[in-house]
């Protein structure tokens, strides 16, 4: 296999995402861990592993804690009742890393961009030329 | 044809970001209270902005990344988010200034007090965003912008003893009651205009706007190697004419009316009415500059879709915001603040948040993951490096300056 190494907290965090579309799709705000079990005396040797990535201000709100942190996160779970808000990307939906990730998936199949839905939706799209294509 | 029009976002960024409302004002005042004895500053200030805007340019071409994408890629969401909270804050003060800029340009040439023509400039403004195409907008106003060079001609026809003038100029000194605080806090303000954050800003995002790509090198270059040493002159000129006529006046700049007296002394009529529609443009275009730089910084902050390449309701927080902004803006003008109070306020702020903005550029400008080959020379780093330090030590200087000698009383 020709391996590449990644260094997650450089090369992931707060990358931009480009989805399937070519459409820009949120930052990476964080990575799910999967520790293995036992873990770090796991006799086998496993090591912790990346799962996923996760996007949306609720999740980069718990990245930044403190007060600020706390507050942003408890307001965007109140705006998005039913969820953490999280776009939880698997690291299957990966099709490349590099200065942007790009996603195999479309960004309306995040749950982070339930925002630009209802701005989409109750705001932008409601002006006359929304739909208005760029030459 | 096509060549010309490509070199139009370094005139934009430059007449509008280069010589806006700050600009206009910071230059005017300058020379009427000082000659030339600052005229170091604009060109130290233009030698920063090619150098960074150059790096942008680059990192934007080769990667499709743009400035706001690095500061939180390197500096982390926290220090970002500083950065973005001031930034922002600046961007709204310098709109407000520019939208009352484009006003008070109106009220000039009309007589029409500006605060009647603040809102119809401002839904302006938005309204270009909204529909006009991002190379149509910058060639329009590049190009009507251009008007300004007026002001060059001013300087010519006065006929100055260009001699005297050069050695004023290389060899600054004080006329007496002059303290030396007050000159730092200006050249501090001049630094601030000429090197702006917002017009990284927008001509990093316009790249990407613009599609290009790692074959367009030569473009940004030429860009910026034309741009700013134009906006840089103009700069000088309306320094220049300030010195040579409001000077022995004893005249100091308290309203755009001010700065259009040289030329209205000198050219006549035809003078003062190019010389106003090179203010309507370079305003206008500083104002679209900074709505859309205020979307472009959050936008990218989050990873939001931004951009006029993709259609509005693909990008909707992205609008949301620069009408918002827009908005926002036209009713603090019309609260009439003083607008040249304003914009002399924006730019010390500015100066503040300048090194956030400008060590990230550099940084990234020489990690070849973004850049492959095409990192910094050894010399670009050199003088970044330098800029680095200028740009700290006016950051950190400007607030106790500004409190010291009450905004430069």
């Amino acid at each position: 296999m020709n391996a590449r190494v990644i260094d997650a907290a450089l090369e992931l965090l707060d990358r931009q995402l480009i989805d399937r579309d070519g459409k820009l799709a949120g930052n990476v705000d964080d990575v799910e861990i999967a520790l293995p079990e036992n873990w770090p005396d796991n006799e086998r040797g496993e090591l912790p592993v990346v799962t996923a990535l996760l996007s949306g201000p609720g999740v980069l709100a718990e990245r930044f804690g403190g007060r600020l942190g706390r507050g942003w996160a408890a307001f965007y779970r109140r705006i998005h009742p039913g969820t953490d808000g999280s776009g939880s990307i698997p690291l299957a939906q990966v099709r490349d890393i590099g200065s942007a990730i790009r996603l195999a998936i479309s960004r309306d199949e995040l749950s982070s961009t339930r925002m630009e839905e209802w701005f989409r939706r109750h705001l932008i799209s409601k002006i006359p030329g929304a739909g208005h294509a760029p030459e | 044809m096509k060549k010309v029009f490509a070199l139009t976002l370094g005139v934009l960024t430059a007449i509008g970001g280069f010589v806006d409302i700050g600009d206009i004002v910071a230059n005017t005042a300058v020379g009427a209270r000082y000659k030339w004895a600052l005229a170091w500053v604009v060109v130290v200030g233009i030698i920063g902005i090619m150098l960074f805007a150059e790096m942008a340019g680059r990192v934007a071409s080769v990667s499709g990344r743009a400035v706001f994408d690095l500061v939180r890629e390197r500096l982390g969401p926290r220090f970002a988010l500083a950065n973005l909270i001031g930034s922002f804050f600046v961007n709204l003060m310098t709109l407000t200034a520019e939208i009352a800029g484009v006003a008070l340009a109106l009220e000039l040439a009309t007589d029409v007090n500006y605060l009647l023509w603040l809102p119809v400039c401002a839904f302006a403004v938005w309204l270009v965003i909204w529909r006009v195409k991002f190379e149509t907008m910058e060639d329009v106003v590049g190009i009507v912008g251009l008007a300004m060079i007026v002001v060059a001609v001013t300087v010519w026809r006065t006929g100055p003893d260009w001699g005297s003038m050069f050695h004023e100029a290389t060899h600054p000194s004080l006329k007496s009651g002059e303290g030396l605080p007050t000159y730092f806090y200006y050249a501090i303000a001049l630094f601030g205009a000429a090197m702006t954050p917002y017009e990284v800003f927008f001509f990093s995002s316009g790249a990407v706007e613009e599609h290009w790509t790692r074959s367009d090198l030569f473009v940004n270059r030429a860009n910026v190697y034309l741009g700013f040493p134009l906006g840089g002159l103009l700069s000088l000129a309306l320094m220049s004419s300030a010195a040579l006529t409001l000077a022995p006046l004893d005249i100091s700049v308290a309203h755009l009316g001010q700065v259009a007296l040289p030329t209205a002394l000198t050219l006549g009529k035809v003078g003062l009415a190019t010389l106003l529609i090179g203010f309507f443009a370079a305003t206008f275009g500083a104002a679209l500059e900074t709505a859309l730089s205020s979307g472009y910084t959050i936008a990218q902050f989050f990873g939001w879709q931004w951009g006029k390449f993709v259609r509005p309701r693909d990008a909707a927080r992205f609008h949301t915001v620069v009408l918002a902004t827009v908005v926002v803006a036209a009713i603090i003008g019309l609260s009439s603040v003083d607008p040249i109070k304003v914009t002399e306020y924006s730019l010390i702020f500015s100066a503040v948040a300048l090194p956030l903005t400008y060590i990230p550029i550099l940084v990234v400008a020489n990690d070849p993951s973004y850049l492959g080959d095409r990192v910094n020379s050894r010399f670009s780093n050199a003088l970044g490096s330098v800029y680095l330090v200028i740009v700290v030590v006016a950051a950190v200087a400007a607030i106790p300056l500004m409190l010291a000698t009450k905004a430069g009383a």
